[in-house]
């Protein structure tokens, strides 16, 4: 028995570090790697899911190909043999930009640069822009502070005012829960703030619920408050933030009353949250990422950073704006969000698809318009909001692709399907949005079956495609581990603190970590200032240039009459967006895919717990079983994302493409829907 | 007695159920009910209560209800980690471990028609490790250490009647309330009764050849007692046998592994379960050698009787725990008294006890409203069904008309019995 550390590459703010066995090349158990002092106890309900799921009777071992609408095994030689064919051809016929190159966040690491690589060595494809998760809060940060970082997370024991903004660790970031409560025990106060009551708020010593999508107003009024108590940071201010007086002259807009009735909290409540963050230092505001997926998300992030920044809760232990942390990101030449969008200097990629309106703008792609897609690390067909017009997307092409580990409702739109690696395959280098580590995800067992890499099968292609093998071998490691830890090690080369060797013994602090972001108090912004006023974030989004409250374009709190209640798809303990809930294991406690609702709304359209239930709006209809949620605000319903078509319940479903005020994000939580009894046609 | 046990800190745990998984991974997949399992105080999330989370398993108690109720001698501890193990090939899957223990912890896998629970991951503790699941709790809630502990403080809140000295330490909440939240959300008609998810393992419908088979020998112990079946012609005392042996076939039917059945006597020293079986045997082949020794063996079938339908209440004794009396309108001695003073043509004294048995079902009904709502209907049935036989008595209908009645209504009362029956659950644990 052999013990290896890895580290789980999942789109998720923990990156656990942990240890796995290895029996006759067999992986056997998973276990916690202290060393990570952010996720010391271990990895979560998924991480431990990692045996089952490497393999489950369900992983595509090798290449299939649709062949009158069933999928049949092939060789690679034909599979490779097919895929150039059609490459060279669409090339030759439409130009490269034909073909889309569409990659998600399914599995993390520096290789998956290798992709763009081959990409560009095609002579270009066309690709999406934007990014389906975080951008919109990346860039209002980055607009206000100059960068994403924030203090580690041991530091938020030190806090003693905590507020979970629409964040829900103990499913999303469960290791976030242990500093938490280590600083409850020291007499920290919780906050939390979302519509829902979720794990995470049941040792809060307040909850508050506001409608969602108008948390921007309900910051500005406690803002307003704060200044009016003069409990802002007078010295802060002046010392380093840009433009309070223009932010604080625009409060005066702001009535209390229409705030509360527009966020649906209480001025009470308002004023007490005032005071706590006027009189309560140090003050860490953890915002979640489900808030900036609103029509209206970067200007809410903005108005909830303010805040931080009046209070001056920036730049001192137990003090931070704990958004996202890039500093591991040591590699990435753009680490800002600025690499989401469509840049100039990037010739050979055409930008034309954003991410956020995936379905629609394959479809209204012209010259040359698009033939086929390459798909792999993701599952747009439930994932991209729109799902319905994805899908007509995806069947309107003539050829598709898809690298999966499984038959995904996106790998049942495939021509062939590829079958791809998991992290236990293929070593790489890890970095995390939240935990301040580089890591090394250790290959550890070989690919079952005929699986291969996306690196080999570029390899493969590339030499199918003859490409020059000069250019190969600059482009595209060979396909073997040795190639792969050279490969790696010329990235790892640049830090003298990091090499393979050293990340094998466990995770490795970032180079030039700063365990208090901002300590020093210098922000990359274009004043040198914190920016509550800024000038780019008017030049380059159009928005106002002061952190302000647009109400949603859809759910306009309550007047949207055809369609009255508001739909919410966060993320649930048991998968990583559409991954893991395919395992047994999950499903065993997860059994079937549910709608949460307030009584209040059931019983006013007559629906009984555990009833069938069809949930609807223009795009699309989902059947599905209700189950009442005592503790859900009325007006709201809950359906959590990842949801297979195949298993029904996939919120995509309902949700509209359309982007966010900023930063390319997908504003897919600005949805509103309709509920009513199913009845079987 | 080992020191190994559980720590649990109610204060740490958020319901994320990596202990489950890491349970799966150290045992297998449990495919009908995971070993361990999270329940939440507040299944509905009622926003007025307090929401905390229980993890449990087997908590490996000193003197462990499972190992000393099985009737077949299925469990046993092990000396070196001291975790309560079960044994596989000696369990006949009749489940009655699963009605004793406060925990929850047997599981009947009815794919293998056995039980299986959790081993305390023994031979990781042997090896020096903490169970999988106490080594896998992300936020550090479920520990496991081997520090000597006083166990007679460890678990206030989870003790059960029958305290079994369980090898957990539950750390309890610090802030009991939940958040202040804006009540003014959750009003109106729709708010005030959250759903209450209730319900037991054990039923009339799930558990029919049981009550049967219970019902059956109640009768046949009265009828016994009554020495009318001294009376019997050839075809009586074929149809009481018979009678008896299809009570023996219906006893065996909800049995995971009914060809291990003769195991069931093997713990008479401590499981009512074996002694029931023991005295039904008796009781039975004394019946039968009786028509061949007449007389000389009435004291000796009668107190058997008695025994019998006593080990038939004693043994679902730990399924009333949610009763406020112990006392049953349905239990086996009454109607098996019932149907004695019935046969001897006692009238008054059958009278009174029919009563008596009366307002106990009415007192019960007043002070379980709650579980009775799905019940008024039996409830009603049997009020009738008694005055219906005091009615054709008191007329003087033929003595079978009489019988049947009294059958039928016997029949109700021992079928809302069972519907009363709740095998413990973590759940009804967390509301005491």
């Amino acid at each position: 028995m052999q013990t290896f550390n890895t580290v789980c590459p999942r789109n998720c703010y923990s990156t656990c570090s942990f240890k796995v066995k290895i029996d006759s090349g067999r992986l056997v158990s998973i276990e916690a790697q202290p060393l990570n002092q952010s996720t010391p106890e271990g990895p979560c309900i998924k991480g431990l899911s990692y045996i089952e799921r490497n393999y489950s009777k369900d992983r595509v071992l090798y290449p299939l190909q649709k062949q009158n609408g069933k999928f049949e095994r092939i060789s690679w030689e034909v599979a490779l043999d097919t895929i150039s064919e059609k490459l060279k051809y669409y090339k030759q016929a439409f130009g490269s930009h034909s073909v889309l190159f569409y990659a998600a966040s399914g599995m993390s690491g520096l290789l998956n640069g290798v992709s763009s690589n081959f990409w560009r060595m095609y002579g270009g494809a066309t690709t999406v822009y934007g990014n389906l998760c975080w951008p919109a809060g990346l860039e209002a940060t980055r607009l206000t502070l100059g960068e994403n970082k924030h203090n580690i997370p041991t530091d938020l024991e030190n806090a003693k005012l905590i507020i979970l903004w629409g964040k829900n660790p103990a499913e999303s970031n469960i290791h976030q829960m242990v500093p938490i409560e280590k600083a409850q025990r020291s007499g920290a106060k919780l906050i939390v703030i979302d519509p829902r009551r979720t794990p995470s708020s049941e040792r809060a010593d307040l909850l508050l619920q506001p409608k969602p999508g108008t948390d921007g107003i309900l910051a500005l009024a406690v803002a307003k408050l704060i200044i009016k108590s003069k409990l802002h940071d007078t010295e802060f201010i002046q010392k380093h933030v840009l433009g309070f007086e223009e932010f604080s002259q625009s409060l005066d807009e702001i009535s209390l009353d229409v705030a509360s009735k527009e966020c649906g909290i209480p001025i009470h409540f308002i004023e007490e949250l005032a005071e706590l963050i006027g009189t309560i230092k140090p003050m860490t505001l953890i915002p979640g990422y489900g808030m900036q997926r609103y029509s209206n998300g970067g200007q809410t992030t903005r108005c909830l950073l303010a805040l931080s920044v009046i209070s001056g809760n920036i730049g001192i232990k137990g003090a931070c704006w704990h958004y996202a942390n890039l500093q591991s990101y040591v590699f990435d030449e753009v680490k800002e969000p600025q690499c989401y969008y469509p840049t100039e200097n990037d010739k050979p990629f055409r930008r034309s698809v954003p991410t956020a309106v995936l379905g629609e703008s394959m479809l209204e792609t012209k010259n040359p318009e698009l033939k086929m897609a390459w798909v792999e690390r993701g599952n747009p067909i439930t994932q991209n909001p729109d799902s319905n017009k994805t899908i007509e997307a995806f069947r309107k092409l003539d050829f598709v692709v898809v690298v999966e580990q499984f038959l995904t409702d996106t790998a049942l739109e495939a021509d062939i399907i590829l079958p791809a690696k998991t992290m236990f395959e293929q070593s790489d280098i890890v970095g995390s949005y939240w935990n301040p580590y580089v890591q090394l995800k250790q290959k550890v067992s070989e690919p079952p079956g005929e699986v291969k890499p996306e690196t080999e099968i570029y390899y493969h292609l590339a030499k199918k495609m003859e490409f020059p093998d000069d250019e190969i071998a600059r482009n595209i490691p060979e396909p073997d581990d040795k190639a792969i830890d050279k490969w790696l090690n010329s990235f790892l080369d640049q830090f003298d603190e990091l090499s393979l060797s050293k990340l094998k013994e466990g995770p490795v602090l970032a180079p030039g970590l700063e365990e208090i972001a901002f300590s020093n108090l210098k922000f990359n912004t274009p004043s040198g200032k914190i920016e509550l006023y800024s000038e780019e974030a008017n030049s380059i989004w159009g928005v106002n240039p002061l952190p302000t409250y647009e109400p949603l374009i859809e759910g306009q709190n309550g007047k949207n009459e055809k369609y009255p209640l508001s739909l919410m798809s966060p993320n649930t303990k048991n998968r990583i967006h559409s991954q893991f809930g395919n395992c047994d294991t999950i499903k065993a406690l997860d059994p079937v895919p549910v709608v949460l609702m307030s009584p209040k709304d059931a019983i006013g359209r007559e629906i009984t717990d555990n009833e069938k239930v069809k949930v609807f709006n223009d795009r699309g209809e989902i059947a599905i079983t209700v189950k009442y949620d005592y503790s859900l605000i009325p007006g709201n319903v809950v359906i959590v994302n990842g949801y297979w078509n195949q298993e029904g319940g996939n919120p995509n479903l309902l949700s509209k493409g359309r982007e966010t005020d900023m930063g390319h994000g997908t504003a897919f939580h600005d949805n509103m829907v309709e509920v009513e009894k199913f009845k079987q046609v | 007695m080992s020191n190994n046990h559980f720590i649990f800190d109610k204060n740490k745990c958020v319901g994320c159920e990596a202990c489950v998984v890491a349970c799966v991974n150290e045992n297998g997949f449990q495919a009908h009910q995971q070993w361990r399992t999270i329940t939440s105080s507040n299944q509905a999330k009622n926003p007025r209560l307090p929401l905390f989370y229980l993890s449990m398993a087997c908590n490996h108690c000193e003197d462990a209800p499972c190992m000393n109720h099985c009737p077949a001698l299925a469990f046993r501890r092990s000396e070196e980690s001291g975790a309560v193990l079960h044994i596989s090939n000696n369990c006949i899957g009749c489940k009655y471990c699963t009605w004793q223990c406060p925990y929850d912890a047997p599981k009947y896998n009815p794919l293998l028609g056995v039980i299986e629970k959790c081993t305390f991951c023994e031979s990781r503790l042997l090896d020096g490790q903490k169970p999988s699941c106490a080594s896998s709790c992300p936020t550090g809630a479920l520990d496991f250490s081997t520090e000597e502990v006083d166990k007679s403080i460890v678990m206030p809140d989870l003790a059960v009647t029958n305290y079994p000295n369980p090898s957990i330490v539950i750390k309890e909440l610090e802030k009991e309330s939940g958040p202040r939240i804006d009540n003014s959300l959750f009003e109106g008609a729709a708010f005030e009764k959250p759903l209450k998810k209730e319900e037991s393992k054990i039923s009339a419908l799930k558990e029919w050849p049981l009550l049967i088979f219970t019902f059956i020998v109640s009768l046949l112990a009265g009828f016994s007692v009554s020495g009318r079946n001294d009376e019997l012609s050839l075809k009586g005392k074929i149809i009481f046998i018979g009678l008896g042996i299809i009570a023996a076939v219906l006893s065996t039917l909800h049995l995971g592994k009914k060809l291990r059945m003769w195991r069931s006597v093997l713990n008479v020293q401590r499981s009512w379960l074996s002694r029931e079986i023991l005295f039904f045997g008796i009781f039975l082949g004394l019946n039968v050698l009786q028509w061949f020794i007449p007389d000389t063996l009435k004291w000796i079938i009668h107190i058997t009787a008695g025994l019998l339908c006593i080990s038939i209440d004693m043994l679902y004794q730990p399924a009333q725990r949610n009763w406020q009396i112990k006392l049953h309108s349905g239990q086996s001695v009454l109607i098996a008294v019932s149907a004695l003073m019935l046969l001897q043509n006692f009238i008054v004294a059958f009278s009174i006890i029919m009563i008596a048995r009366l307002f106990l079902m009415i007192y019960r009904n007043h002070i379980h409203s709650n579980k009775f709502t799905k019940g008024n209907a039996g409830f009603l049935l049997r009020i009738l069904s008694i005055f219906f036989t005091f009615f054709l008595l008191q007329l003087g209908y033929p003595v079978w008309l009489v019988y049947v009645s009294f059958i039928i209504g016997e029949l109700i009362d021992r079928t809302m019995f069972y519907n009363e029956l709740s095998a413990p659950d973590i759940g009804s644990l967390i509301k005491k």
